[in-house]
């Protein structure tokens, strides 16, 4: 089941329930609903935390293949003193 | 102020009864925290895991240090420490959107770091938050407990309730929804948030999911008792939750309608160089008052309270319009500013004092006296817009501080016409020297300077009896 799917479907169960009062106790459905949650919201993480990493990867292989081939003495660039 | 309790040893403070960690007091003027033994084995955790280290570095925690073991209060003491003072308390209720979202984000980024060593937030209250050089810090150091692996965020209910609800509340419906924080002192219930709340905001995943759904998940397991005990949430889903709670909060925007911050008004009707006179004046008020702390009231977006922070004076910038104040702190984000402080204050129905029996969060008057007040281009408001007598004007500024500095604009003032053009004129008594007079029952008038290019006057005053 896709996540979206699951959270949809906790979504459905949750509005056709019946009603009591809340201020009995927040508590418990607190506890319930990160539960039912944080599956998605793991998983969405996980990607998002390998997404940055392949970013980082491919701007690291750019920056480095752009030095490579367009600056023969990078450490030269960074200096004030440099003269053109 | 009020206390609760009283022992030989300290004043316990009124607002901190609910965490059996430990508590805050005060002995001899100094306020100190006790950490009791039962909390021993998670203090020692925040301290050498590194935590603390890294969340004082990052501006994140009040920095304590720890004193003599003497001076507990009473005898389940484990520690006491000695928390860095906080200059003035604020209230979620005084904040402007940005300041309670960066509290909300300043306490998200804590969770992060906590659960980065192993530990967790076990308290999320908008009131563990204060406004600490400009900048929102967490003040509760007993609030950290293990982390451990499965359980689910105890904390989060809290932060749905202190921080989400308001802020979706005042981006989507009306920024003076952050009033109900005044009214809910634990979060707002997060059902009427959801009532609240427009129905587009159900297709945002992050507000779907903290708030409407949790809405429903805490109204159908009111009465339940659950063994929750099988079910786990594992690291990642934990790091995805919070993570997630920051990505909503992120979101929420909020600016006045129709307006870009750039062009925001300020509602004046002289020229430049009266303005450039009145900074003057009133720079040559505070060299001669001295003050250690201002508190400008009516401050619009800070021009003027900036003359007293601008001179490293520290000094709070109340104002009555949402905009104005969130305005105001943009402008102390932007430049860095350390020493002024934006709050929302209605001057003529100021924060009272609430809570568990009516002592648990400071009245504004209980949080003074200032050194010195500014009011400036405030009392036609007061006294035409609010009719409120000159007399209790003064009556009410002789409470706040020992020096005064006020502007009294006349009704010749076009400020003053414009406010006269919708009522009857039944203010006989709203004159220069009216003014003067009821102010002398409480203030001896220092020195009196007109202001060019208008028929206003500023003063500065002395308190008679301070």
């Amino acid at each position: 089941m896709k996540a979206s799917q699951l959270l949809l479907a906790s979504a459905i169960w949750l509005v056709f329930s019946e009603d009591s009062y809340a201020y009995i106790d927040p508590g418990t459905g607190s506890f319930i609903l990160q539960m039912l949650i944080a599956g998605v919201l793991g998983a969405i993480f996980y990607l998002k935390v390998y997404w940055q990493k392949v970013k980082l990867f491919v701007a690291n292989r750019w920056r480095s293949a752009k030095v490579r081939f367009t600056d023969p003495e990078p450490d030269m660039q960074d200096g004030d003193d440099q003269t053109e | 102020m009020a206390t609760i309790r009283q022992s030989d040893q300290g004043t316990v403070e009124p607002s901190s009864f609910r965490d059996p960690s430990g508590f805050i007091f005060r002995r001899n003027g100094t306020l100190y925290r006790q950490v009791n033994r039962s909390y021993k084995e998670y203090f020692d955790s925040l301290m050498e895991s590194g935590l603390y280290e890294n969340l004082i570095q990052a501006d994140l925690l009040i920095p304590h240090r720890e004193v003599a073991p003497d001076l507990r209060c009473t005898d389940q003491a484990y520690k006491i420490i000695e928390p860095e003072p906080i200059r003035f308390i604020s209230y979620p209720y005084e904040w402007s959107f940005s300041q309670l979202k960066d509290a909300a984000l300043a306490t998200i980024r804590i969770q992060k770091e906590a659960l980065n060593r192993n530990l967790s937030l076990k308290d999320c209250s908008a009131y563990n938050i204060q406004f600490r050089d400009g900048k929102p810090a967490f003040i509760d150091t007993l609030s950290f407990e293990p982390y451990r692996e499965g359980r689910p965020w105890v904390a989060y209910r809290q932060f749905c309730q202190h921080f989400l609800a308001p802020l979706a509340l005042m981006s989507y419906v009306d920024v003076r929804l952050n009033q109900l924080s005044r009214i809910y002192l634990d979060g707002l219930p997060l059902d009427l948030a959801s009532a609240l709340l427009p129905a587009r905001t159900h297709l945002r995943m992050g507000l779907l999911s903290h708030i409407h759904l949790h809405a429903k998940a805490q109204i159908r397991y009111a009465d339940k008792t659950l063994d929750t005990s099988g079910r786990k949430i594992s690291r990642v889903g934990m790091l995805g939750l919070v993570d997630n709670l920051e990505v909503t909060v992120r979101k929420l925007e909020w600016r006045p309608a129709g307006t870009e911050w750039g062009e925001y008004y300020d509602d004046t009707n002289y020229s430049a160089s009266a303005t450039e006179d009145k900074e003057r004046i009133v720079a040559a008020f505070l060299e001669r008052a001295g003050p250690a702390l201002v508190w400008d009231v009516g401050a619009n977006t800070g021009l003027f309270s900036r003359v007293a922070s601008d001179r490293k004076i520290p000094t709070i910038a109340f104002d009555i319009d949402p905009a104005a104040v969130e305005k105001n702190y943009r402008e102390t984000v932007a430049k860095g500013e350390t020493y002024i402080l934006p709050l929302l204050l209605d001057l003529t129905n100021p924060s009272p004092a609430i809570g568990w029996a009516n002592v648990e969060r400071m009245a504004f008057l209980q949080r003074g006296p200032a050194d010195a007040v500014m009011a400036l281009a405030l009392i036609h408001h007061l006294a035409i817009s609010n009719n409120v007598p000159l007399g209790r004007i003064a009556e009410m500024f002789a409470k706040m501080g020992e020096h005064l500095i006020v502007e009294f604009v006349p009704k010749s003032d076009s400020q003053v016409r414009r406010l006269l053009t919708t009522r009857e004129d039944v203010f006989p008594d709203y004159r220069q020297e009216v003014f003067e007079k009821e102010f002398a029952r409480y203030f001896e008038i220092e020195e009196s300077v007109p202001l060019q290019d208008t028929d206003r006057t500023l003063y500065l005053m002395r308190q008679l009896n301070p």
